[in-house]
């Protein structure tokens, strides 16, 4: 109802003010948000509004995700990634927002590309699994172990890799 | 990192920020949306980065991202910035320049 009078009052003939407290509105409004000083927020839908806290369980199992000693990373059919932990990120030697939103073949070298594709492929049909060497920022080489597997996510077919650093373990056996 | 941006100021290249919050569907839908209109129209000269507000709160701060997800138009400038999942495909390329309006 109060949105209708403004957007009324904005067609009028002295728009200024209504504009300027309308304005107002949405920048304190912005502001509480980015503040702090909401922890809700009701998001209009199909079904009616919903209430998001902004707070919750949900903090910690992203802390987890993160702090855990493997990698995790999904991607899509099309090879690109759409999630990975920061541990992802660790492993493979990059920054996490190059590798989200990217090809996965970024992470491996250009010589073992087919063979990243040939596991993704066999991924596809079952758990697989394969080691590849990746160069870290300062020379160094990681041996990480690729363990790619089916998932589905709101249905559509997802790719979860879950990379494990064993550069250590090869390392004792030699 | 603004800086780095700022040193891949080429002609005609673009520098681009999606904010998202993890695995949530608006993000999945955001990163394969803006993908698809880079590899598109940008082939070659754009700069993309995911960063994940959760991994990144204090650059998430800087850039006074509110709600995700949120595209970041940092070059060429002017600054914008588009809230959604860029699901309406032609608004996005209007909004990044890539199409005359109307």
């Amino acid at each position: 109802m109060a949105r209708r009078s403004r957007k009324k009052a904005v067609k009028a003939t002295r728009p200024t003010r209504p504009l300027r407290e309308g304005l107002e509105e949405a920048e304190q409004t912005l502001l509480a948000i980015r503040t702090g000083e909401v922890d809700a927020i009701v998001v209009g839908g199909p079904q009616g509004d919903r209430v998001f806290t902004l707070t919750g369980a949900d903090h910690d199992y992203r802390v987890l995700m993160d702090e855990m000693s493997e990698g995790v990373a999904t991607l899509g059919k099309d090879g690109i990634v759409s999630y990975c932990n920061l541990r992802f990120a660790g492993i493979v030697g990059l920054p996490a927002e190059r590798v989200v939103g990217a090809p996965i073949q970024r992470i491996v070298p250009q010589e073992a590309r087919d063979r990243l594709a040939a596991l993704l492929q066999a991924g596809l049909l079952a758990v697989s699994k394969a080691e590849f060497q990746l160069p870290h920022p300062g020379g160094a080489l990681a041996s990480v172990l690729l363990s790619v597997s089916k998932v589905q996510m709101e249905g559509k077919v997802t790719l979860c890799v879950i990379a494990t650093d064993v550069t250590e373990e090869k390392r004792r056996e030699a | 990192m603004k800086t780095a941006a700022k040193t891949r100021a080429t002609e005609g290249q673009y520098v681009l920020r999606l904010y998202v919050a993890g695995l949530t569907p608006r993000s999945r839908t955001a990163i394969a949306n803006i993908t698809t209109i880079c590899e598109e129209y940008l082939k070659g000269r754009y700069d993309l980065e995911v960063v994940d507000v959760f991994q990144r709160p204090v650059l998430a701060r800087e850039e006074q991202i509110i709600a995700t997800p949120t595209l970041v138009r940092k070059l060429p400038e002017p600054l914008r910035r588009f809230i959604g999942d860029l699901s309406e495909k032609e608004k996005v390329l209007v909004g990044l320049d890539l199409r005359r309006q109307g």
